[in-house]
């Protein structure tokens, strides 16, 4: 019952929701329970130490912690006592600073304790219990980035839960959120809070960052495609979590120093394989599209969170955006991230994939510049915030507009397009008419509208007319006071009257050519008809013998499904055309009892289309001379021959019967009549000779792709 | 001699068929042929006077009014002792294909003369069939590309029959086919009936196989 249940994905990414949601509130209920402290002393620009309440003072002035006897229990610089920084210097002196934080933390519940300030005034100094109320908007957000973290890696795990890559990107998403509860921690505590809870609030922090950025690494390293074995993953693993461990005795100067390197060795090399990563996509649109996405949002979260935190920590300087306001930056990586590996909507997010890299690319540069200027003169780094600020938030933003206003204007545009084809392509020109009025009642809602004459479209009457010209012939309309009355035409209607009457007149033209290929068409089936079914059928009306008659109705017959295969205007191979023309011709004159004598020879392989006025001209022509040979030659022979000259396709026939008078057998004459004339058509002749002792007709038929052959087509 | 053979045509234009008839029973010898007009008219007589021991040839014109002659051809399959002919205006590859599919050994053109007709009875009487360039070059097409999978039974033609489909396709006729490969027409027709059997077989194949992609059977 448990099980299928639990393998459902759904029912896993709630039960893991939940554990995830009562880590969250229980480090929430911790927090909360943190003593505050009646003074607090932060990091200020040069040097400076700014106590609340008191002042600026230099960060290695002495302040002393004094009991109500008025005893001085521990004097100490201001910088011990600012908790933001963490201690960097030799494993003794941070020693003292631990020691001496440890002390304060002590001194503060004493009732009556003071601090008396570098300059010799006092300030109270004592614990305040903590509470759900007095935590501040800091520490949710950095909760809430962390539980959303892990709610996303969750997401992707429940989808794919034996996918290297889902379950490397949940690692991260737990650790990130391990991560946020020490930097809400940071946010929260106060000189109050006991040194240990403080000590490992940074360790925890490091070894948070190291997992977060060990199994980023570890993802790109083996997705989509495996670059490094998990060997050498489970090295660089060990090596770090050495490194952390050895952190935790101190052996070493400046431990932070280089558990902060290690960090940004892990994030350079996320970066390098990312890179890669592409580079090997590159060929796959979906991956590409993953990796574009990927990359924007990591160089948008790596420009806000190098800008803001680490250039400045590294200089040694206060942050610019508080540690968990600029932590937000992850969760769009870690958003993205999670779309790739999950495959979702990737073809929807390409394009603000690009205008987010864009925004990225823009802040970059403004960052470089204003980093060179501020090293030069010495300024502070306002500029660059408000700069920073405009480029990530306007940039999408304008983007997003621009896409907004594009879409309604496409759906606009094909609205147009729509109704000016139902003008254009109503049945009857009535319609035509009656559809047009429609469309311009629907896109300017006139008061009245009425026939008018006008050669272009024009606004009459200060905006309070509208001419325009019917795109169909006739006179035009004039409209009056737009969308009810409630406004005046203006240059924007009279540019889309323009649209519509143009759109309207090319549509029309459009359908009249269509139609005038339509009736080419009909012409020539009705000529097919006429020409060769009718003009043989009439003979035929007039013959007594039913032997003749029998054959005219058959080769009627054959006419009307040569007409048929020419309206399917379909293209077939000279090879084809020629084998069925031959067996054709061989089985009718041999039922004839005529021997036919067609070599079968290379040209019977030849792959090369004929279109159907061609194709079917040369079964008229060879049917014709067959029939007529039947009929009338006495011969007891017929010799075939078709030969190929380029693009001249030559056919000889030949018998030996009798021949016949030229001038005379006005039958026959009838029949090649129409041959020669269809020949003609396509730019072929035929020349007959004959005498006594035979007929050759010799039949020339160009099979180029001439006009000829596609004017019956219209 | 009335009862070695038994003719059937099912034709839906009655002058024709009675035409039909009229030559059928001249070129096969017997007194009469059965006659139907519909399906329905054609499966009546079928079951109340077919005599299984006797052969039967039946020509089958496709276009009927209450269905294709393709069913009845395809229901004849079970009757080994029945030739299925189709009978058909023109010579349109893709009907006659589907009824050589369906069982028929051969086609009929009625297009033509009803001497030429005649002629062609005899023919069949003597174990001669008809076979067009294109529908030849269908049929080595068909041939050539069936069965891609191993699995299927792939009915495969003689390098012999391919020849003789191959010369047709470019227009012999099968005389001259006969000729060009120094055997007898006879022979060659004999190899267009195999050709036509095994498209049968092929297409009853590609059914069963069919239906039990389907699950129908």
């Amino acid at each position: 019952m448990l099980k299928p249940l639990l393998r459902s994905p759904a029912a896993a990414m709630a039960a893991l929701a939940l554990v995830a949601f009562a880590l969250v509130a229980a480090a929430a209920l911790w927090l909360s329970h943190l003593p505050g402290a009646s003074l607090h002393v932060r990091p200020a620009p040069g040097g400076m130490a700014r106590v609340e309440p008191g002042g600026l003072y230099r960060e290695d002035a002495v302040a002393s912690f004094i009991d109500r006897q008025g005893r001085t229990r521990l004097a100490a610089p201001l910088a011990v006592l600012m908790l933001d920084r963490e201690p960097r210097g030799a494993p003794t002196a941070n020693d003292g600073i631990w020691a001496a934080r440890g002390a304060v933390s002590r001194l503060l519940r004493e009732p009556g304790m003071r601090l008396r300030l570098p300059d010799g005034r006092m300030v109270p100094a004592r614990a305040i219990p903590g509470s759900i109320r007095g935590m501040k908007p800091g520490v949710w957000l950095s909760l809430g980035i962390g539980l959303c973290a892990t709610l996303i890696g969750i997401w992707v795990l429940s989808l794919r839960p034996r996918e290297w890559a889902a379950r490397m990107f949940a690692l991260s998403g737990l650790a990130l959120m391990g991560a946020t509860i020490t930097i809400a921690f940071s946010e929260q505590q106060s000189l109050a809070a006991s040194v240990t809870a403080q000590e490992w609030a940074q360790h925890v922090n490091h070894l948070c960052a190291d997992v977060f950025g060990l199994s980023l690494a570890s993802l790109f390293a083996r997705y989509p495609f495996p670059l490094v074995s998990r060997r050498w993953l489970a090295l660089a693993s060990g090596l770090c979590a050495m490194l952390w461990a050895a952190s935790l005795f101190e052996p070493w100067t400046d431990m932070v120093g280089m558990e902060l390197s290690v960090v940004l060795l892990l994030g350079a090399s996320i970066v390098g394989l990312a890179l890669a990563q592409a580079w090997m996509s590159r060929h796959d649109p979906a991956l590409r599209a993953a990796f574009i996405l990927i990359g924007a949002s990591l160089a948008v979260c790596d420009v806000l969170f190098s800008a803001a935190n680490l250039i400045p920590q590294l200089l040694g300087r206060p942050d610019i955006v508080s540690v968990p306001l600029s932590t937000t930056g992850f969760l769009l990586f870690y958003l993205s991230l999670a779309v790739a590996i999950a495959r979702f909507r990737l073809f929807d997010l390409g394009g603000w994939a690009l205008g987010a890299a864009m925004a990225a690319l823009v802040a970059i540069t403004v960052l470089i510049a204003d980093f060179a200027l501020v090293t030069l003169t010495g300024a502070g780094w306002t500029l660059s915030i408000t700069f920073l600020a405009a480029t990530i938030c306007w940039l999408p933003l304008r983007e997003w507009l621009l896409r907004k206003g594009d879409r309604k204007r496409r759906a606009h545009d094909m609205s147009l397009l729509r109704g000016a084809g139902e003008v254009a392509f109503a049945v009857r020109p009535e319609h035509q008419a009656s559809r047009w009025h429609a469309l311009l009642e629907a896109r300017f809602a006139p008061l009245r509208l009425e026939p008018a004459d006008c050669q272009k479209v024009e606004i009459r009457g200060d905006g309070r007319m509208l001419a325009i010209p019917s795109p169909l012939g006739g006179t035009g309309v004039e409209l009056g006071f737009a969308a009810q009355g409630s406004r005046l035409f203006n240059s924007e209607d009279r540019a889309e009257a323009a649209a519509l009457v143009a759109l309207v007149r090319e549509l029309t033209a459009a359908r009249a050519a269509y139609e005038r290929g339509v009736q080419a068409e009909r012409h020539r089936i009705a000529r097919d008809l006429h020409d060769d079914v009718g003009s043989r059928l009439m003979t035929t009306l007039h013959r007594d013998d039913l032997t003749t008659v029998h054959a005219d109705v058959r080769e009627a017959m054959a006419d009307i499904r040569l007409i048929i295969d020419g309206m399917a205007g379909q293209t077939r191979q000279l090879a084809d055309i020629l084998a069925d023309l031959r067996h054709e011709t061989v089985s009718r004159l041999g039922l004839a009892k005529i021997p036919a004598i067609w070599p079968v020879d290379d040209l019977f392989d030849e792959e090369r289309p004929l279109a159907a006025v061609q194709n079917r001209a040369l079964y008229s022509v060879v049917r014709e001379l067959v029939s007529n040979i039947i009929r009338h030659a006495r011969a007891s022979e017929v010799r075939v021959a078709a030969s190929l000259d380029g693009d001249r396709l030559s056919l000889l026939i030949h018998d030996n019967g009798r021949g016949f008078d030229m001038a005379g057998s006005a039958d026959a004459g009838n029949g090649l009549r129409n041959i020669r004339k269809r020949l003609e058509e396509i730019g072929g002749s035929i020349a007959m000779t004959s005498d006594g002792h035979g007929t050759s007709a010799r039949v020339v038929l160009p099979l180029g792709s001439h006009e000829h052959g596609m004017a019956l087509h219209g | 001699m009335a009862g070695t053979r038994q003719v059937l045509i099912v034709e839906d234009i009655a002058s024709l068929r009675q035409t039909l008839a009229d030559r059928a029973c001249a070129v096969f010898g017997v007194p009469e042929a059965a006659q139907a007009g519909t399906l329905a008219a054609a499966r009546d007589w079928l079951r109340d006077h077919r005599r299984i021991e006797v052969p039967l040839i039946a020509l089958v014109d496709l276009g009927l009014p209450d269905g294709s002659g393709d069913e009845l051809i395809a229901e004849l399959e079970a009757d080994s002792n029945a030739t299925c002919i189709v009978t058909t205006i023109f010579e349109d590859d893709g009907s006659v294909m589907r009824a050589l599919g369906a069982g028929a050994r051969g086609y009929l053109l009625k297009g033509e003369d009803i001497s030429m007709i005649e002629e062609r009875l005899r023919g069949l009487e003597r174990g001669e069939v008809a076979m067009s360039p294109s529908i030849a070059r269908r049929l080595l097409e068909r041939f050539r590309k069936q069965a891609p999978l191993p699995s299927e039974p792939v009915v495969a033609l003689t390098e012999r029959e391919t020849d003789v489909l191959r010369a047709i396709g470019r227009g012999l006729t099968i005389p001259e086919a006969a000729h060009a490969f120094g055997i007898g027409a006879q022979t060659v027709s004999t190899h267009v009936k195999n050709i036509y059997r095994k498209l049968n077989i092929a297409s009853r194949a590609e059914a069963a196989i069919e239906a039990a992609r389907r699950g129908l059977l």
